[in-house]
Parts: C-alpha cells; sequence; structure tokens
C-alpha cells in the first residue's frame, strides 16, 4: 500500500508538488479552508497530509512563519524527554550515587531506581508485544526501524503521563502517524530527487524539508500522537471505584431500564450518551433493534472509540475518516456522530439481522465503498441546516444484496409497464418522497391527515421501494381502520407506538410500562385473529376454486420454504426482528407462526404476480396480432386487469383503487389519531396481505384459464369466437374480483 | 543480565528453610539465571528455585539427594565463562591455590564455588572467585555461627558487578563489588 501510494505520487508533475502546497497553505488565512479540505475528504492523495494533520492537531501553530521555530522546539523537548528517561531508567547510571540497601537490584525499595528498572522492562515487554502486531497487512510496520521507533514513543510517552500509561490500542493510533509522517517524507525525497521541488521558493523549500526531516520521525509523530491522545486518553481511563448512580447518568426516561450498575468509565458513558441521545433520536427504529436485542453499545463501541474506528476501516479509508475528525476540530467531536452515522448505514443489515449476525456486523464492520458518505451524514446529523444529507446514500447503503436487489428490478421493470395513466397515479407519490422535509418528525405531518402520517422519522432513509410498499400498505389500513381499532396490535406496533409516543410528548416511560403490560395478551390474541381469518379466506377459496387453489398450494410449498430461508422483502422487516425476549415463550412460538404465515401468503403473492404478468403479455401479443372487432373494449379489459395486477404487486396504492372503481362498503374519512396506523400497522400489513393474494388467487385462477384460450386455441378458433371468448373470461374475471373484495373485507371486518 | 548465586541450604537437615529476609527479597521476575553450589538436599528446595527463574544451575554437593546433577559445570553468560563446583572435592577446603587449579582445568572467567559456608570474593591473577556462602546459615562441621549470604551477579557485556546480601543481625547489609574482565 505504501508503495502503492508513492508511485500515485511520483506521477505527480512538478508543477502540482508546488501547486499541492500552495493550495494548502499559500493563502494568508488557509486554516479555515485547509479544514474544509479535510471534512471533504480531498486529502486522499496529498503529500502534505502529515503537515495538515500537525496544523489540524496544533502541533504547528496557525500562523505559517513559526511553525519552523514551533517544531523545532517540540522536537528539542522530545529529546529532552528521552534523555531524562534513560538517566532515570538505568540503574547502572554513573551519576546515581545512592545508598547500596536501595540501589540493588533485589531492593523492594520504591524510591529504587532498580525498581522502576524492572517496571520498564515489564512496560516495555507489554508495547513490543503489541507493537509488532500492528497492520500485519502493512510492510511498512514490519521494519525493525519502525517497530523500535514505536516502542520508544510509546513508551515515553506512557512515562512522561504515567497516569494513563500504555494500553492496549494506543499502538494503533500511533501507526497510521508513523505511516503518513513516512510516506510524506518519502515523497518529498522522491520529489526532490526528480527535481519537482525547485519549482518552489527556496524558503519554502527549506522550509518543506525542514518540517519533512526524516531524522525527526519519532519526534513529530511523538507529540501529533500526544495531541490526539490528549482527547482521548480519557476514554482510555477506566475508574473501577466510581460507581455511578442511576439518577446522575443521564435524564433516562423514567421506568426505563436501570442502567447497568458496575464499574463505570468516562467512555461507557460517552457511549451510553450515544445510543441513547443521538441513535435514539436519528434513527429509533435501529435503537429499539439494538436496545431489544440487549447489544449494548460498549460491547462493540469501545473498540470503534479506542481506536478511531482503525479497525473498521481499510487504512487508506482510515486516514480519510482522521482527516475528517482532526480537521473537525482537536477535540474530535464528530467521532459521536460518525459513530451514529456509522450505525445508520449498515441499518439494513442490523435490522434485518438476529443476534449474532448484528453483532458480527458490528464486530466486523463490513466494507464500505465510499467513506465519504459516512463523513457527509455524520456532518448532516450534527449540523442538518449546514449540511445537506448526502445525495443518494441510501443507494449506497449496506444491505443484503441479492435478494433486495431482484425486488428492485421487478420493481422497476413493474414501473416502465404501467399505463401512462397509472404512472401519472404514481407520479405524485414520487414527488411526495422527494419533497419530504428532510428531518421528518411526527407532529408535523400529523395535522396533514393524508396516509403517510403515520410514517416513522427514521423512514426518510427507506429507499423509495420500501417507500411505496408502505405507503399502500398504510393506505389500505385506513380501510379498515375502524374495525382494525377494535382489535389488538402486535407486538412490534406497540413498541412503535412507543416511539411515536416517546417524540410526541416525551412521555415514554409510561408507555413502556404499558405496553410491556399489555403485550403478551394482545400477541396471542392478534394470532388468534390471524388464525381465523386465514382460514375463512382458504375455506372461501377452497369453495370457489378448489381445484385451482389446491393445484396452487402445491405449487407454493417450495417457494414458500425460499421465502422463509432468505426472504429481505421490505415488508418482512417489520415483522422479523421485533422478537420479543422478554415476554414469555408462547408469544414468540406465535409470532414465529404468524411469519411464517406471512411469508408464505408473500410467496403466494409475488408467484401469482408473476404468472399473471406472463399471461397477460401472452394474451396482449395475441391482440395485437389481430385485429379484431371490440379490440378497443379488449384493451380495456387488459388494461383493467393490469391494473388488478399492479395492486397485487403493491405498486399501485390499492385503496385509492378500490374507491375509484367501486364504493366499497369502507369506513368513511378516519381522523382517530391517536390510534393512527402505527399501532396497527403490524396487525394491517398482514391483513393486507391476506387480502391480497385472497384476490390474487382468485383473479390469478381467472388467468389461468384465459391463458389456454387465446394461445391454445386461436389457432383453430375463429376470430368472432376467440374475441366473445376472451371478452367473456375477462368479464368473468373482473366480476370475480370486484365480488370477492367487499366478500373478503366485510368477513375481515366481521372478524 | 542478574545472576543469583547460593548454595549450601541444608534444608531440612540443618535448617528449617531460607530467612524469611532473604525470601522477601527473591521475588520472581527478577533474576535471569541462578548457579546453585549445591547441598540443596531436597527436591523441594530445588523446585522453589525454580519459582524464582526457569534457568537453574545445579552441581552436587556431598549431601544431596539427587546424584544425577553433575560435579562440575560450566555455564556462559555474555561475555563470561562461569565455572561451577560444590567445592568438598578441593583439598584442602576453600584453598585459593586449590581453586585456581580447577579454574585452569575448566578454563573459565569466573569460578563459583561453596562448602565452607563463608562468603569469600576476589581476584585472582586475574581471575574472579566467589564463594556465596550458605543462603540458610547452616552450620558446618567446624563452625556453628554462620552469616546467611548469597550472592547476585549483574553482568553487563565484559563486567560484572557482584552485589553480596548477608544477614548481620536482622538486617541485610548489602555490599556491592566489580569486577571487570582484561
Amino acid at each position: 500500500m505504501d508503495e502503492n501510494g508513492e508511485k500515485v505520487k511520483g506521477q505527480k508533475t512538478a508543477a502540482s508538488y508546488n501547486d499541492e502546497w500552495e493550495e494548502l497553505f499559500g493563502n494568508k488565512f488557509y486554516l479555515e479552508k485547509l479544514r474544509n479540505i479535510g471534512l471533504k475528504g480531498q486529502l486522499r492523495s496529498c503529500v502534505f497530509r502529515s503537515i495538515c494533520w500537525r496544523v489540524y492537531l496544533e502541533c504547528l501553530s496557525d500562523q505559517r512563519s513559526e511553525w519552523i521555530s514551533k517544531a523545532r522546539d517540540l522536537r528539542s523537548q522530545y529529546e529532552e524527554i528521552k534523555y531524562k528517561l534513560q538517566l532515570k531508567t538505568n540503574p547502572r547510571h554513573e551519576e546515581l550515587k545512592l545508598d547500596l540497601a536501595v540501589n540493588n537490584p533485589l531492593s523492594q525499595e520504591l524510591e529504587s531506581p532498580w525498581n522502576q528498572f524492572f517496571q520498564d522492562s515489564e512496560l516495555k515487554a507489554t508495547i513490543k508485544q503489541d507493537v509488532i502486531r500492528t497492520f500485519p497487512e502493512i510492510e511498512f510496520f514490519h521494519t525493525q526501524e519502525i517497530q523500535v521507533m514505536m516502542v520508544d514513543i510509546l513508551f515515553s510517552y506512557a512515562r512522561e503521563y504515567p497516569a494513563v500509561s500504555y494500553r492496549q490500542g494506543m499502538h494503533e493510533l500511533l501507526a497510521p502517524i508513523l505511516f503518513v509522517l513516512h510516506s510524506d517524507q518519502q515523497s518529498f525525497l522522491l520529489a526532490s530527487e526528480i527535481g519537482y521541488v525547485n519549482m518552489i521558493e527556496p524558503c519554502t523549500r527549506e522550509e518543506i524539508r525542514e518540517l519533512l526531516n526524516p531524522q525527526f520521525t519519532e519526534h513529530d509523530a511523538f507529540f501529533m500522537f500526544y495531541q490526539v491522545m490528549e482527547t482521548v486518553e480519557a476514554w482510555y481511563l477506566t475508574n473501577e471505584d466510581r460507581y455511578v448512580k442511576p439518577t446522575d447518568y443521564f435524564n433516562l426516561a423514567p421506568f426505563s431500564q436501570p442502567p447497568e450498575s458496575g464499574p463505570c468509565s468516562t467512555l461507557g458513558v460517552k457511549l451510553t450518551k450515544i445510543h441513547e441521545q443521538l441513535l435514539r433520536r436519528q434513527d429509533p427504529e435501529l435503537y429499539c433493534h439494538l436496545t431489544k436485542l440487549e447489544i449494548a453499545p460498549q460491547i462493540f463501541g469501545i473498540r470503534w472509540l479506542r481506536l478511531l474506528f482503525g479497525r473498521e476501516f481499510p487504512v487508506q479509508d482510515l486516514l480519510v475518516i482522521w482527516d475528517a475528525i482532526f480537521a473537525d476540530s482537536v477535540s474530535f467531536d464528530l467521532v459521536d456522530y460518525l459513530f451514529t452515522a456509522m450505525l445508520v448505514f449498515i441499518r439494513e443489515l442490523l435490522l434485518n439481522g438476529d443476534y449474532t449476525s448484528s453483532l458480527n456486523y458490528l464486530m466486523h464492520y463490513p466494507v464500505i465503498t465510499d467513506v465519504h458518505c459516512i463523513i457527509e451524514l455524520a456532518l448532516h446529523l450534527r449540523e442538518p441546516l449546514r449540511y445537506n444529507r448526502p445525495v443518494g446514500y441510501a443507494c449506497k447503503m449496506l444491505r443484503h444484496t441479492p435478494n433486495v436487489r431482484s425486488q428492485q428490478d421487478i420493481y422497476q421493470t413493474s414501473v416502465k409497464s404501467l399505463s401512462p395513466s397509472l404512472q401519472k397515479l404514481h407520479s405524485p407519490k414520487k414527488e411526495l418522497l422527494s419533497s419530504r422535509p428532510k428531518s421528518l418528525v411526527l407532529e408535523e405531518i400529523m395535522p396533514t391527515n393524508t396516509p403517510r402520517k403515520n410514517e416513522k422519522p427514521s423512514v426518510e432513509t427507506f429507499n423509495a421501494f420500501k417507500d411505496s410498499v408502505d405507503a399502500s400498505s398504510h393506505c389500505v389500513l385506513e380501510k379498515g381502520e375502524n374495525s382494525a381499532e377494535k382489535k389488538t396490535f402486535g407486538n412490534r406496533a406497540s413498541k412503535q407506538l412507543r416511539h411515536v409516543r416517546h417524540q410526541s410528548d416525551g412521555f415514554a416511560g409510561r408507555l413502556v410500562d404499558m405496553s410491556a403490560e399489555t403485550l403478551p395478551k394482545h400477541s396471542k390474541v392478534s394470532y388468534k385473529l390471524d388464525r381465523s381469518g386465514l382460514s375463512l379466506s382458504l375455506g372461501k377459496l377452497s369453495a370457489e376454486d378448489a381445484i385451482s387453489s389446491e393445484v396452487m398450494y402445491k405449487e407454493m410449498v417450495p417457494l414458500t420454504q425460499q421465502c422463509l430461508l432468505g426472504n429481505t422483502e421490505p415488508i418482512e422487516y417489520n415483522t422479523s426482528h421485533y422478537s420479543s425476549r422478554k415476554n414469555n415463550i408462547n408469544t414468540d412460538e406465535e409470532l414465529q407462526a404468524l411469519r411464517a404465515q406471512v411469508s408464505e401468503m408473500e410467496a403466494m403473492n409475488n408467484y401469482c404476480c408473476k404468472r399473471m404478468t406472463h399471461h397477460l403479455e401472452l394474451l396482449q401479443d395475441c391482440m395485437l396480432k389481430q385485429s379484431l372487432d371490440h379490440e378497443d373494449e379488449m384493451f380495456l379489459a387488459v388494461a383493467g386487469l393490469k391494473r388488478v395486477r399492479d395492486i397485487l404487486k403493491g405498486t399501485v396504492n390499492f385503496a385509492e383503487e378500490v374507491t375509484d372503481e367501486e364504493d366499497l362498503d369502507c369506513e368513511g374519512p378516519f381522523n382517530k389519531y391517536e390510534f393512527q396506523s402505527l399501532e396497527k400497522e403490524f396487525k394491517n400489513s398482514e391483513s393486507l396481505k391476506f387480502k391480497t393474494s385472497d384476490s390474487c388467487t382468485t383473479s390469478n385462477s381467472a388467468v389461468l384459464i384465459n391463458p389456454s384460450s387465446p394461445c391454445n386455441r386461436s389457432d383453430y378458433v375463429s376470430e368472432n369466437q376467440l374475441s366473445v371468448y376472451m371478452n367473456s373470461s375477462l368479464a368473468s374475471t373482473e366480476n370475480k374480483f370486484q365480488k370477492f373484495l367487499p366478500l373478503i373485507l366485510s368477513t375481515f371486518q366481521r372478524v | 543480565m542478574l545472576v543469583l548465586v547460593l548454595g549450601d541450604l541444608h534444608i531440612p537437615h540443618r535448617c528449617q528453610g531460607l530467612p524469611a529476609k532473604f525470601k522477601k527479597l527473591l521475588v520472581p521476575g527478577r533474576i535471569h539465571h541462578i548457579l546453585c553450589t549445591g547441598n540443596l538436599c531436597t527436591k523441594e528446595s530445588y523446585d522453589y528455585l525454580k519459582t524464582l527463574a526457569s534457568d537453574v544451575h545445579v552441581v552436587r554437593g556431598d549431601f544431596d539427594e539427587n546424584i544425577n546433577y553433575p560435579e562440575q559445570k560450566v555455564v556462559t553468560v555474555g561475555q563470561f565463562r562461569i565455572g561451577l563446583c560444590h567445592g568438598h572435592q578441593v583439598v584442602p577446603w576453600g584453598d585459593p591455590d586449590s581453586l585456581a587449579l580447577i579454574q585452569h582445568q575448566l578454563d573459565v572467567d569466573i569460578l563459583i564455588s561453596g562448602h565452607t559456608h563463608k562468603f569469600e570474593a576476589y581476584e585472582h591473577d586475574n581471575k574472579f572467585y566467589i564463594n556465596p556462602g550458605s543462603a540458610t546459615g547452616a552450620y558446618n562441621p567446624l563452625e556453628s555461627n554462620i552469616i546467611p549470604s548469597f550472592v547476585l551477579m549483574d553482568i553487563q557485556s565484559s563486567t560484572v558487578v557482584t552485589y553480596v546480601y548477608q544477614l548481620i543481625g536482622e538486617d541485610v547489609k548489602v555490599e556491592r563489588i566489580e569486577y571487570k574482565k582484561s
């Protein structure tokens, strides 16, 4: 990696070397600009990165004229520290004229130099053990010279600041600093060999030469490391004897889980703060998920912070992250937001995973293609007004790739194949999406009384696909709201209710309590409800078309299994990861069964959609080939069928469709905000599936008859006969569909 | 490099164990090598030495249970060849000329011997001779008042700094003797 970096730098032309210097430090008020460059991650291939860092870390003063004197000053300071240490740590030194009773190798006296000597050699051994394992994948750190240097720096630091001393992990903070210093020195040497530096004015050239003098790598690195540690040292300290009482922990909500008692360090408090305040505000869903899984931020966060994310990114990316952290401020405020941004970035993976896989993602942070995105997101999280949310970062967010991609493909193709009218229908939704305010807070949306009002704030981070699916589900939900009101809501819904409430009025604690109490009962009831609803609809089905449903069921089985194994459809997210560990096991099992049913239904739904699309295309092709009498009506009918299919897919708003076409016996407008469907989302998103899958099976059964007609018979059946047949079959499909829908709806309401 | 030299413990026949003050000084982790002049007597004493340093060299004294220890041994530490011999074979006991013969025989820079239970360290003909005495202060056939003592050598390149620890009354007295290899 080192060599690569040099190669890239070596390719720079003479002019660019000079330009780069001028660009970075040429201006009299360079500092502000330099910070911006760092935050934007434009130092990736900079040959003066070490100097930038030294400016950020205040190892060089703001005034450029004082750079050299400051650097010299620091270097001589380090010389002094080292000399003093050498004198102190060597008990054999001539100058020490101490009493032999004290100054002998076996002396146990505290002031004995030998005592110190043995402690030091132990410390050195510990440091060395860690140092030789620093970044094993980078050649640079294998050389004896660098390792000795690292041990010396760390040892000097440990002795100079005994309160912190040396702790595991510090070597990984030092390593990148040395790396950057070294590569800058190398590129300067290279540049001066080739003669690039001749372009630079002599005095500036001497300045650079002095600043990048390889002789003083150790000195410069020591003070950069010291400045980093100045901020980070608090994270390394553990106060074993300081127990923090729950009351002065933070303003935790009443009735929430009391923080674990035990030794509490500054780092622990910081992590809890990030978790309880930042993450909870930015992404309540993820916060809830992690809390549910009992993954405390300390489990992974201690390493993240102590190493300044050193293990989470590959080295080149890490340097960019550090550019931003250092550039932002010497107190490293950005770290908290980076932490949150990193979590938000892999939210899809986390939400989708169980305890083990989530923890795995956190302990082995997945490779991010674009780290700038994380930095931008972190900046946005901190100052939403000043920094815009990074554009298109949602697509860069990590998720389960294979399945979701196929889902998206389906979605896109379906959008393409939509008839113009449907696209019109669809487009406002898109506008709605893009015009949504950046920080979507519940109160703002409530009064508008749109279907979207129950969207969670975190939903803004969802991709478009999920949005549309959610939206359509919400719409349907509201149709059946009154009936659903009386019904119970599932585990997750109540949890979400908690969030919503918390955000709107801040009385989370009461609700937490409430939901915890009411939970088991509710989920049991809801389960029963679902079972009955399912059997009802199945019964209807068999009455209508026993044979086809049976056939379909058989076809469904493998699909279902697939779904169960690897289904990542967004709706699945809603249900799958909210396992209620703390509640009794029964509820868990019931939930499992419910989930299985949901995915089964989903599989059926998807399958029907596919078949329907296929047959519709066949039908359309045949119709286009032949000029028929009642062509217009037939095309209209096909369009109608397509609409039905789109409803099944979820690309078209079911509720709108239904109200447009026929006034079904649905409830009127809904204005009960308290029961706004967040609570019922869980329940209803399932009920939606029952509805859609029911209708799907009916319409599909019709379609199953359909294709056999035009394709097989068109050869020998006359045009007239064909058109008559098709018309009738289309009509029957529509009829069945129209007839069936209210039926299901009414049965559902009755239940 | 710290080398502990001791011997003539005679535990449990003549003494119960090392003086408490010595035991306090001898902590694990500081000493690199142990050279023992013998008469540990029991395996337990040997095991105790093993806890102080992993590298323990012992020669056989006239009261050792373990007859597998060698009569003489040569150990190289840094630039020094160190000869080890209990000394009951040397007649007369502790005689400098007789010891010089063994030093010549073994061709060593430092010869360590015991048996007399009396600390001695001297340079003779540019070679260094050490007798660490008895670490427990066990009596010998001729003398019952023995000062417990042992020796610690700090070997740095061509210099040996010898620290002598003696328990006089209730106090540990430390002396320092330097020997340079020419």
